[in-house]
């Protein structure tokens, strides 16, 4: 782990250099192969992750130190191409415009087009060469959008609001269908109840964001350090509030200071992030 | 394409207000539209197979779960859920608009 302490700021207030940086870093992992790797160890969890059995990334208490340590572990090998970058974070509850940042040609580049739903435009476009799909549940070797569907909308402020009044980590059986009126964790990943932080983003993006490949859209770590970004919150507002359960699961959920595979690192060794990062 | 059955019908109106109805990924209980035996029918011009626990779409296997509240996510849809396997295979025809599923573990 890179040593210097990093900020992760808001996508919309970084300067064009520190957009360019960002941007060539995410390429320079795609050319070196290493970016699908974290598509893989992703969709391995989640074609794995079930309620009622062995659950670790997803519907699982430790969906947030999982993504937690899945966000420190690509933003370690962002800084092996550039030590300067930090990831940002999309806070969708202010940028809701499906035109400005993220979705601008220097960032993410903006929907799909009409038919195939191909992005065509900015650094992960089919065209330019340089962001070939090939780790996805379908056979389309390109990003694909198709944002903001009828039935889909963004969280609110309203929405974060109530999730981070919920005082109580997490509520048995600790998984998908745990109480969404008392499971802050569940509330904000979003199995059950229409608070649902984390779930619903993923298909009102559309397209590789809402299949079982969603890093192969660079949008989902703007997402998830957004969801890191609230969850730290929470852990500020809530600092007596510990992980449960404490034991885990034996078998199907990490405990408190039991490792989250595929990693040795445990739930307790990221529930403070000050050692690596701070939120502007 | 083969006479749809009561229960076909039954799942195609579930599809039909999927887009409002499962959103939030809360579901309604899945029995009532479950199949009991493998059906297929032609959706949009794919051939999907289903059964109560698993379904393909022009032969190849969709992979999906079932959660604990009873309802179905696929590959192609993962962050909702459905109420059934039949209902998760018409949804992901309409996602991969026409590409093919991959077959076996594409993520390992």
């Amino acid at each position: 782990m890179v040593a210097v302490m990093g900020v992760r700021r808001n996508i919309t207030a970084l300067t064009a250099a520190q957009r360019a940086a960002f941007v060539k870093a995410i390429l320079t992992l795609k050319a070196r192969g290493t970016y699908d790797t974290y598509v893989k160890l992703h969709a391995d969890r989640i074609n794995t992750d079930v309620d009622g059995g062995v659950r670790i990334g997803h519907r699982s208490p430790s969906f947030f130190p999982w993504h937690r340590k899945f966000l420190l572990s690509f933003e370690a090998d962002l800084k092996t191409v550039d030590p300067s970058v930090d990831l940002p974070y999309w806070d969708w509850t202010t940028a809701r415009s499906l035109t400005a940042a993220p979705w601008t040609a220097d960032l993410m580049g903006g929907n799909g087009r009409t038919g195939d739903l191909m992005v065509t435009t900015g650094p992960f476009a089919y065209s330019t060469g340089k962001w070939p799909v090939t780790v996805a549940p379908d056979g389309r070797p390109y990003l694909w959008r198709q944002m903001a569907t009828p039935g889909w909308t963004l969280p609110t402020s309203t929405d974060v609001g109530q999730v981070q009044a919920m005082g109580t980590y997490d509520t048995a059986p600790y998984d998908g269908t745990s109480n969404p009126g008392a499971s802050m964790r569940n509330a904000a990943e979003g199995c059950l109840g229409t608070l649902n932080l984390h779930n619903r983003v993923h298909p009102w993006v559309g397209g590789s964001m809402a299949t079982a490949g969603a890093p192969n859209d660079p949008v989902f770590w703007l997402h998830h350090c957004q969801l890191d970004r609230l969850f730290s919150q929470w852990q500020t507002r809530w600092p007596n509030s510990p992980y449960l359960p404490q034991a885990g699961v034996p078998g199907m959920l990490p405990g408190w200071n039991q490792p989250m595979a595929p990693w040795s690192t445990t739930p307790q060794q990221v529930w403070s992030h000050s050692q690596w990062y701070t939120y502007a | 394409m083969n006479p749809l059955t009561r229960r076909q019908l039954l799942a195609a109106g579930a599809l039909a207000g999927a887009g409002v109805a499962v959103y939030g990924t809360r579901t309604e209980p899945a029995t009532a539209t479950e199949p009991a035996t493998d059906q297929t029918v032609t959706y949009r011009g794919r051939q999907v197979t289903a059964s109560a626990r698993h379904a393909t779409i022009d032969g190849v296997m969709l992979h999906m779960h079932r959660h604990g509240d009873g309802t179905w996510t696929s590959v192609m849809d993962h962050y909702r859920s459905f109420p059934t396997p039949f209902d998760a295979a018409k949804a992901a025809v309409v996602a991969l608009n026409g590409a093919h599923l991959r077959a076996g573990e594409w993520w390992r």
